[in-house]
């Protein structure tokens, strides 16, 4: 379910359907679709408190997965087809642009999760573990900041995710504190 | 983005028109002896790039009706662009297709492709111009009058967007610096600010909740920039009328600047003494400036200048330098 949307990119793609600059179109695709998953896994945590069904947390992790897939694809993209891979134009962009900067340091933070998110680590790392997803709540206003920054013009649809996000904090950080 | 470039082209460079038209004569007839073949039966390199071969690139600029019957009088005779940049680039043109499907055109929406699908109600005939400000002939015309006496030629530029992207299209149209001559302007005109149209009723991105723009939307050029041989006001492209989206009936082109300087559907021109507000510069004085040339060594806030890709693109693309 969670590669439909890739499934369609990649159709898109091979039927010649991203029209004359598919660079762009990927990069807000993956881009959306990365902060889509991320805001999606970030409410299942709250929803099972809301609702004490513990259903929802057997889907969390593979969906905290398919984030990290997107933001690679989206970071890919970046890299081959706006800046050419020229290396030294990405090290300057990272360092350089605040908005690149907070993105490239949330996939940074997706990375290390997706790495320690096998059964064995995790129970390796224990109660570690779970201080590091938490790292998972602060990276997502950084994402949602580079996205609107980089693409204020499509205000319609971020702030959908914006609202989106306000609520999940509005209901997880309470709970956080109430614990 | 502000720093100030004088035109490379000094007025005795630019080849009298006589000149390169025996210059294209020649080359069309020595590539027809070159390649032995009958006229007319395959385009000589010296014109493929207009008149007819363009409109057989493009099938479907050759349908676009007139908007009104006095334009399709204007069209028959149209000058070859010159055979020498910069009025004229060599480089691969993009597809008529393209340059009608991804436009910023915010009046009609914020997407690329809303200028073209969303703009079917856009009226373009009859259409006003007021021209206004520091010029001894003030006044309100009609399009038809003011586009009457000039003769329409052609002029292949790259268009650069800020966005980090490029076009490259024959435009078709008349120097700006003709028409300003006309109208007379003062001494103290220093500077050219334009308007584009607002019709809330026909553009579906000016009452739009999202629209960050406060209509309508301005440009200006310093008036040695507006009387540069390079700018252009363009009343089509591709031998044919201007697609709405694309700035119809009449739009500027500055080729050496950023794309979003170049105002599309026109209707006011004011001649003045002081720097005009422009829109971009008015909503993000940090990210535009009021010149806005094109520089490679100054990058935007968001997009790297140092390379652009140049559309259409392919997934094996990379962006040039």
């Amino acid at each position: 379910m969670a590669l439909v949307p890739f499934a369609f990119l990649l159709v898109r793609a091979l039927t010649d359907n991203l029209g004359p600059d598919p660079a762009q179109e990927l990069s807000i695709e993956t881009g959306e679709w990365t902060l889509r998953f991320l805001l999606i896994t970030l409410t299942l945590t709250p929803l099972r408190q809301l609702t004490g069904q513990s259903e929802f947390i057997r889907h969390r992790r593979m969906l905290g997965l398919f984030a990290l897939f997107y933001a690679t694809v989206h970071l890919l993209v970046w890299m081959s087809l706006i800046l050419g891979f020229r290396w030294f134009a990405i090290a300057e962009e990272i360092v350089e642009r605040p908005y690149i900067t907070v993105g490239f340091t949330s996939f940074f933070i997706l990375v290390v999760l997706g790495i320690t998110s096998p059964k064995a680590m995790v129970r390796k790392m224990g109660k570690n573990w779970k201080k590091l997803t938490s790292l998972g709540l602060y990276r997502c206003p950084t994402r949602s900041g580079s996205f609107i920054v980089d693409i204020a013009c499509r205000c319609d649809r971020s702030s959908i995710l914006w609202i989106h996000y306000f609520c999940l904090t509005w209901v997880s950080l309470p709970a956080k504190f109430g614990q | 983005m502000l720093i100030k470039r004088p035109s490379d082209v000094i007025p005795s460079e630019i080849t009298p028109e006589s000149v390169y038209k025996k210059r294209r004569d020649f080359m069309f007839d020595g590539g027809r002896a070159l390649l032995g073949v009958a006229a007319g039966s395959l385009p000589s390199i010296a014109n493929a790039q207009n008149g007819e071969a363009l409109k057989a690139r493009a099938p479907a600029a050759m349908r676009r009706s007139p908007p009104a019957a006095w334009w399709a009088e204007k069209f028959q005779n149209i000058k070859p662009a010159p055979d020498r940049e910069p009025y004229f680039t060599g480089e691969t043109l993009t597809p008529y297709e393209d340059v009608t499907i991804y436009n910023n055109f915010y009046e009609f929406g914020m997407d690329k492709s809303d200028p073209a699908t969303r703009s079917g109600e856009f009226k373009t005939d009859p259409w006003s111009v007021e021209i206004t400000g520091e010029v001894e002939k003030p006044g309100t015309y009609h399009l038809e009058d003011i586009i009457k006496p000039h003769d329409i030629e052609e002029r292949i530029y790259r268009l650069r967007c800020v966005e980090a992207w490029s076009m490259v299209i024959p435009w078709i149209g008349f120097p700006l610096a003709d028409l300003i001559k006309r109208f007379e302007p003062t001494s103290n005109a220093k500077f050219v600010e334009f308007e584009t149209i607002v019709d809330a009723e026909t553009m579906p991105g000016i009452n739009s909740r999202f629209a960050i723009v406060r209509w309508p939307y301005r440009e200006g050029l310093r008036i040695d920039e507006a009387t540069n041989p390079l700018t252009f006001m363009a009343v089509g492209l591709y031998g044919s009328y201007l697609p709405v989206q694309n700035g119809a009936p009449w739009r500027l082109i500055v080729p050496w600047k950023y794309g979003f300087k170049s105002i599309k559907s026109i209707v006011k021109i004011n001649f003045r003494e002081t720097q005009p507000n422009t829109t971009w510069e008015d909503l993000q004085p940090n990210e535009y400036g009021f010149y806005a040339n094109v520089n490679p060594q100054v990058h935007h806030p968001r997009w790297r200048q140092d390379m652009e890709r140049r559309l259409p693109q392919t997934l094996f693309s990379r962006p040039r330098n």
